[in-house]
């Protein structure tokens, strides 16, 4: 008897899920880490003020990583999301100047990232070898076609100025107000897509999908899922949030910029390697990539407060990932793999 | 004697973690000898034969090859052991000269003349083909059995003290088997220890001197040449306890001839080869599936499963107010009317590796407890998941660790469960006890005569001969794409099953036997 109850509890040391856990405890570690830092070296760090800018901040990013902590989950990965965001940002404005109304046009913007990103998961799927260079390349399409479209009757298509609506601007400025409080409403939203996504990931039949379709493709054909759905709808859902945040930056900043978007290439799977979802698919979840998210958004705020340049900023952002990555990459099952 | 010990083997254990596939085994075998490890799948042969190669280390106990002990296969190379896996390891871009002696010398001392060396594989591998091959062609042109030659040949060709043979005679047919015993028997004159790790009892009657036996991974017994007997292997292989349930199950067994078709194929083509044939699977009852590799058995089944349809076959199944058949289109279709598979390629197929015990089970019921919007109804899960950890006896510790953190034969019966937990009518399986233990087996077999019983149905691939005794009501011999055979009541034997796979007829079978015999 004391031999199989040693076992059992042998096997539930061993066995429980240790690597999501394991990495969302180092997440919480490096999050409290930084704001100590933060707080003995900036001053100021620890204020309404500041938490304020790094909630936005991170809504922006947290938003545009959804698609990509999907697409890490079936082993993908989309590129194309900082072109989309990019085209985006002048594509609404342009429409808002054709006289468009504004949330016809935020639909149209939404729609047309959506599709973008199925055409770009269908193609992808179709030809898996080359998936990283597929997203690159629709993604390069489509901001180059809406610099051809911004474009008409001008020199330069790249930045498009147009009278950004209040509500826009007060939904994702700085000094946006939601019902009086002074934090935009963009946070609140972000909040909310955490939560809708954490708990269908779990409870509906498409995330479930999602999980067996990373975790061993074969099996889940077996069980009558279609990879191939899955995976063009997750690119589609990462196209459509990623055009969402090229119209909600615009907000942020005023002006269209097709670069508005460029960063994003690093940070979107910084984030979700951050957080502990293994690229190669099958386990993590968005609830990881949110603290991911916010462990990336206080490192800069923190390089920021220091006073350091933006290319010094880059430089030790880059150079962090390694030992981060290192910390959550040693572990059994992704040794396996490789 | 003990200067002639080849091999030595005391007190091994081996464990893959919570699977203990050695528990207590020793083995000894001498220069000059053909030695046989037999048992059944899962009874830690393979495990021993790893071990002795080097390929994998024992956890506890003393394992010496030749006097010296080894911790690699090129350790084991060294001392003079050549291992013939169950796997064709070829390189097909390469000329099967090329492959016959890869590895073999290295770069600074070659002692043979490249003509000499020629001649001298020339001639070894005309004699196991039986027919000149061209050492200059590449492999990839040749046929799976010709590779499987040259891998023999390549082992031959170095002139091993110690050669192990694991199971390679699986895939020959009756000829090649008998060239590879002649092989075997010019080693064993000139000193070689020859082992041989197999679960075909009757290869080794015949040629083995001396053979061990092992169970449940602990070494039962040795038996000399004049005790090796089928009675006598059979006896030491088997549990007590099965051997009796095994008979009492044979002679209850046996199709009414009444019973309603709860499915059947029609115009079936699982290769291009095949002849089309129909295929009728009687409600309540256990249909074996058997053949040689490659002899459209195993799409068959899958074709049955609407996993791949690749030449045509229509399959219908018995409708749910049990008046007719209806059509099985998709796979979607087949799981919706009541059919599923299981897969003994549990690593490929079957678990989501990173997903929890109760994920794993509960991902095969989520679409029959949908709400709106696609939401998981969780309330009955949780009762199904107990109901079926019940039911087959799984050992879990909690529901919520890793899959992986089961053994092969645990995972087996949570695959199991999730194929129960959908109230199938009809259960297709490909070879589910491929490496799992004994007593998974016999908690299997029981859930599923219990299935039938009940007015399932079930389709049963194995690859071991020995599963359909006592257990199938009938078995399908497939032979060159197409049922050669279906045999039933006192039919269900390993002669006449193994006559059958070879493509021999019904009269065939007893001249079949005595050539077996005779070799």
């Amino acid at each position: 008897m004391t031999s199989l109850a040693t076992e059992q509890t042998m096997s539930q040391i061993t066995g429980r899920s240790v690597k999501l856990q394991r990495s969302i405890v180092i997440g919480f570690a490096l999050l409290a880490a930084l704001l100590v830092l933060g707080t003995i070296l900036v001053p100021g760090f620890i204020s309404p003020r500041n938490a304020r800018s790094i909630l936005l901040l991170a809504a922006f990013l947290g938003l545009a990583s959804l698609g990509q902590t999907l697409c890490a989950m079936v082993g993908a990965l989309d590129l194309s999301i900082p072109y989309v965001i990019g085209g985006a940002n002048i594509l609404f404005p342009s429409l808002l100047v054709t006289g468009m109304p504004a949330w016809l046009a935020v639909i149209v913007v939404v729609l047309l990232g959506a599709a973008i990103g199925l055409a770009n998961g269908f193609l992808s799927f179709r030809l898996q070898g080359q998936a990283l260079i597929m997203s690159l390349g629709v993604g390069f399409a489509f901001v180059g076609a809406v610099q051809l479209y911004t474009s008409i009757g001008s020199d330069y298509g790249g930045t498009v100025f147009a009278p950004v609506p209040d509500w826009l601007r007060n939904f994702a400025a700085f000094n946006g107000k939601t019902f009086g409080l002074p934090l935009p409403p963009v946070v609140l939203v972000w909040l909310l897509v955490t939560l809708v996504t954490i708990w269908a990931l779990y409870n509906t039949w498409f995330g479930r999908s999602i999980y067996a379709v990373g975790g061993s493709r074969t099996a889940a054909a077996r069980l009558g899922i279609s990879e191939t759905k899955v995976w063009t709808s997750i690119h589609g859902i990462s196209g459509a949030m990623s055009a969402l945040t090229g119209v909600l930056l615009l907000g942020f900043s005023g002006g269209g910029f097709v670069g508005v978007g460029d960063p994003y290439l690093f940070t979107t799977v910084a984030a979700v390697v951050i957080g502990g979802t293994s690229l190669l698919g099958g386990a993590g979840g968005y609830g990881a990539t949110v603290l991911g998210v916010l462990v990336l958004t206080v490192l800069t705020s923190l390089l920021v407060g220091l006073g350091l340049s933006f290319a010094a900023q880059q430089a030790i952002v880059g150079l962090l990932i390694v030992p981060m990555v290192a910390v959550y990459a040693r572990t059994a099952h992704i040794r396996n793999q490789i | 004697m003990t200067n002639d010990v080849a091999v030595s083997m005391t007190a091994v254990a081996k464990s893959f973690g919570e699977t203990k596939a050695l528990k207590k085994c020793d083995f000894v075998a001498r220069a000059g000898e053909v030695h046989a490890i037999v048992g059944e799948n899962g009874s830690g042969k393979s495990t021993m034969a790893k071990i002795m190669s080097g390929v994998i280390a024992a956890d506890a106990g003393s394992v010496l090859i030749l006097g010296k002990s080894i911790t690699s296969p090129v350790d084991a190379k060294g001392v003079g052991l050549a291992t013939i896996f169950q796997e064709v390891l070829v390189a097909d871009e390469a000329s099967v000269l090329d492959n016959l002696f890869v590895g073999s010398e290295d770069l600074f001392s070659l002692r043979k003349s490249s003509r000499e060396r020629e001649s001298v594989a020339q001639s070894l591998l005309d004699r196991l083909v039986g027919k000149p091959v061209d050492l200059r062609q590449n492999v990839g042109d040749l046929p799976l059995s010709i590779k499987q030659w040259i891998v023999i040949a390549r082992a031959v060709l170095r002139k091993p003290k110690v050669l192990i043979l694991d199971e390679s005679s699986a895939a020959l047919d009756l000829d090649a088997t008998v060239r590879l015993h002649e092989e075997i028997d010019r080693l064993r004159s000139e000193g070689c220890a020859v082992i041989i790790v197999t679960h075909r009892i009757a290869e080794l009657v015949r040629i083995a001197d001396r053979a061990t036996i092992l169970r449940d991974g602990f070494t039962v017994g040795v038996l000399e040449k004049s005790e090796i007997t089928e009675a006598n292997l059979l006896r030491m292989m088997t549990p007590q306890d099965r051997q009796i349930s095994a008979a009492a199950s044979t002679s209850a067994a046996g199709l009414p001839g009444d019973r309603k078709e709860a499915l059947s194929v029609h115009g079936a083509r699982p290769q291009e080869a095949s002849q089309p044939f129909d295929f009728v699977l009687p409600q309540g009852s256990i249909v074996g599936v058997a053949g040689l590799d490659g002899q459209g058995q195993d799409a068959f089944v899958r074709l049955v499963a609407r996993i791949i349809s690749p030449f045509g076959g229509e399959v219908r199944i018995l409708n749910t107010e049990s008046t007719g058949l209806v059509k099985v289109s998709t796979l979607d279709d087949a799981t919706n009317k009541g059919i599923v598979y299981v897969s003994g390629d549990r690593k490929r197929e079957g678990i989501f590796p990173q997903q929890s015990i109760f994920e794993n089970l509960a991902i095969g019921i989520y679409q029959k407890n949908l709400g709106p919007f696609g939401v998981i109804r969780r309330k009955k899960l949780k009762q199904t998941f107990a109901r079926e950890v019940e039911r087959l006896r799984v050992k879990i510790g909690h529901p919520d660790n890793r899959i992986t953190s089961l053994s092969g034969g645990n995972q087996q019966k949570v695959l199991i469960g999730r194929a129960f937990a959908n109230d199938p009518k009809v259960i297709v399986l490909n070879d589910p006890a491929r490496g799992v233990d004994l007593n998974t087996k016999r908690d299997l077999y029981r859930e599923l005569r219990l299935f039938a019983e009940g007015g399932g149905s079930v389709i049963y691939l194995s690859s071991e001969i020995e599963e359909f005794l006592g257990f199938a009501d009938r078995v399908d011999v497939f032979h060159k794409g197409s049922i050669h055979r279906s045999l039933d009541g006192p039919d269900i034997n390993e002669e006449t099953i193994l006559a059958a796979m070879f493509g021999r007829s019904v009269a065939d079978t007893m001249e079949f036997s005595k050539e077996r015999k005779a070799h």
